[in-house]
């Protein structure tokens, strides 16, 4: 674990990536506190200060409503942050699962498992996620008000993220569980007469912790693009409650007269998931020491 | 031609055409989960329909079915060529598509062929001196291209080049007598955009499948034996990185469609993707159908492709058979 924060903290650009992370998320945090600050709410209608440009009150300046630009992006903030933790992580567990499964078992089921994983990963996933978002809930049995609301939105998309965002988890656990099983101490544990369900939890996936954090940290950044494409389409998070995706719904009508507000909240999704990625990628390196370290 | 060639291919188009036919179960069902149906539609444009009208209308439409059997009917008009009519265009869904169809392919393959041409040479050039400026400065506009929301690209290049400088149309295709000129000029901001989100995701793959075959002992052999740098990376290094790079580009297809649906929603690009969007949108069960079913295809097949040129290239797989 030591060398392991040391190794990761030699990365210059994945340290600042997850500091960057950090102060988001502290931002995102304070976001009621920020709005207080500056006695604007991120709903509340100003029909006399729209378009307003930067200023004391509002240091981004105001939306085609009058609404509070900063105020918004820091709720964006919150909804693309916990979207990204809630789908890549429920990705990873889905991913993790299939894994353990098809590289516990091997053979027929394995091979028959991880076609099935390419054939997800070949989709057009853009396509079928709007269907997914579009489907009506009650149909599956679900309450009608399911997904309504601002958590109930978050679930949802979390959830439409996660059903197509866990092949990467699979193909790495099922990847480490196979050359895993082979080794001496899971022999062991076999020959002492340990379950299966023992070995896959108890010697296979503590072994195999690190490239599923790895991947984890890399499919939040995803799942955040993902949940602002579909807001951006009207399909994800809906308004008056704000995200980055919406946001940019809204300012593509007004980019002749107001194209700085097309700006703000696609910087923000780019620089937080460039930090989501570079931050992934220097996990990933600290684990396997046998990765490139840029000098060669 | 040997027969081991052959089996192979067998094998990969029986599978192919297995999947296919799970996906289109997989779709109708989909489809189904999508709020109403159609007599819904029809009760909510005619308040007149009484109760029984509309018990004939859903026996008329076979929704007094059970889903499996009405899944069974759809398979069988479809391979027959009758994937039904749109109903926003109230025409049949195959006449609605074609035009579609043909522009989302020329918006793909151009784009396509652009990030390789600029993805292949950039990435062998990063891979020659990992961590040197040359590769840092890809490795960044890789980074960027991949965590780029297509979308905002979008709207970034419209707001550059069409509103800031005029210089290219924001929308549309320009087929309206405009002349060869016009349609490529409304071409050049969906192809941009596209070919930079996909040139970062070919470039990652790219750079580090030739630092991995840069590593290895047989490259080490040419060096020693004298051979020139340039000849080393371009004559042996590059067509051995190429292999796992073919998977990688036909495993993106997918993702290619899904940045085509985005670009071509922000450009009014009458396109597949933004008719599969309208058509869910409108409600247009078989048109959003037809419409996922054909990307589907689409990706499979580029798939097919590269699973038989990868075979043709590394006689390894196929000597081993169908794995």
């Amino acid at each position: 674990m030591r060398t392991l924060l040391y190794r990761f903290s030699g990365q210059r650009a994945a340290v600042a990536s997850l500091a960057f992370l950090v102060l988001l998320a502290l931002l995102a945090a304070a976001a009621p506190l920020v709005a207080w600050a500056l006695g604007a709410d991120m709903t509340a209608v100003d029909l006399y200060h729209r378009f307003a440009g930067p200023s004391l009150a509002h240091p981004l300046g105001t939306d085609e409503l009058g609404r509070d630009v900063l105020v918004r992006l820091l709720y964006g903030a919150r909804v693309s942050l916990a979207v990204g933790l809630i789908g890549a992580l429920a990705a990873s567990i889905i991913g993790t699962l299939v894994g353990l499964g098809a590289g516990l078992a091997g053979g027929r089921v394995d091979s028959i498992v991880m076609r099935f994983t390419d054939g997800v990963i070949a989709l057009p996933l853009l396509p079928l996620l709007i269907v997914l978002a579009a489907a009506d809930p009650t149909k599956l049995g679900l309450p009608p008000g399911f997904g309504r609301g601002s958590e109930g939105g978050l679930l949802r998309i979390g959830i439409i993220v996660a059903l197509v965002g866990w092949t990467t988890v699979a193909r790495l656990v099922r990847g480490a569980a196979l050359s895993l099983r082979e080794r001496e101490f899971v022999l062991a544990a076999e020959a002492q007469g340990a379950s299966r369900l023992r070995i896959a939890f108890v010697h296979l996936l503590p072994n195999a912790a690190g490239p599923i954090v790895a991947a984890t940290a890399l499919a939040v950044g995803n799942v955040i693009l993902i949940e602002s494409v579909l807001s951006f389409l009207g399909l994800g998070i809906q308004p008056p409650a704000a995200s980055w995706g919406n946001m940019l719904t809204n300012a593509q009508d007004m980019m002749l007269s107001a194209p700085a507000l097309a700006f703000y909240p696609g910087l923000l999704i780019l620089a937080t998931v460039v930090a989501c990625n570079v931050a992934g990628d220097g996990i990933e390196a600290a684990l396997d020491p046998r990765a490139e370290t840029g000098r060669d | 031609m040997n027969r081991g060639l052959l089996t192979f291919i067998a094998a990969r188009v029986v599978q192919t055409a297995i999947v296919l036919l799970l996906m289109s179960l997989a779709v109708y069902l989909l489809i189904g989960l999508m709020p109403g149906d159609p007599v819904d539609l029809m009760i909510a444009g005619d308040p007149r329909l009484t109760p029984d009208d509309i018990l004939r209308l859903r026996a008329v439409y076979g929704l007094d079915q059970p889903l499996w059997s009405r899944y069974i009917a759809w398979l069988g008009a479809a391979l027959s060529g009758d994937l039904g009519a749109s109903r926003l265009y109230a025409r049949p869904v195959l006449d609605v598509m074609g035009p579609f169809f043909l522009n989302t392919c020329v918006l793909m393959s151009v784009s396509f062929a652009l990030s390789v041409i600029v993805a292949v040479p950039l990435g062998v050039w990063a891979a020659r001196r990992p961590g040197s400026i040359a590769d840092r400065a890809a490795n960044a506009f890789a980074f960027a291209g991949i965590s780029m929301p297509v979308f905002w690209l979008g709207l970034v290049l419209i707001i550059v080049f069409s509103v800031l400088l005029s210089w290219l149309p924001a929308s549309g295709t320009g087929r309206g007598g405009g002349g060869a000129f016009d349609a490529v000029r409304h071409l050049m901001l969906p192809v941009i955009t596209l070919t930079i989100h996909e040139t970062g995701v070919l470039l990652r793959y790219v750079r580090s499948a030739m630092i991995e075959t840069l590593r290895q002992d047989f490259v080490r052999a040419i060096r020693a034996k004298g051979a020139s740098a340039g000849w080393v990376l371009w004559r042996h290094a590059l067509p051995n990185a190429m292999l796992p790079v073919i998977t990688i580009v036909a495993l993106s297809f997918g993702g290619l469609f899904s940045g085509a649906l985005v670009t071509e929603t922000i450009f009014a690009y009458p396109g597949m993707g933004r008719m599969i969007y309208d058509s869910v949108m409108g409600n247009d069960f078989n048109l959003a159908l037809a419409g996922l079913l054909i990307a589907t295809v689409l990706t499979l097949a580029a798939n097919l492709a590269a699973d038989l040129l990868y075979a043709w290239l590394d006689p390894r797989i196929r000597i081993g058979g169908a794995r």
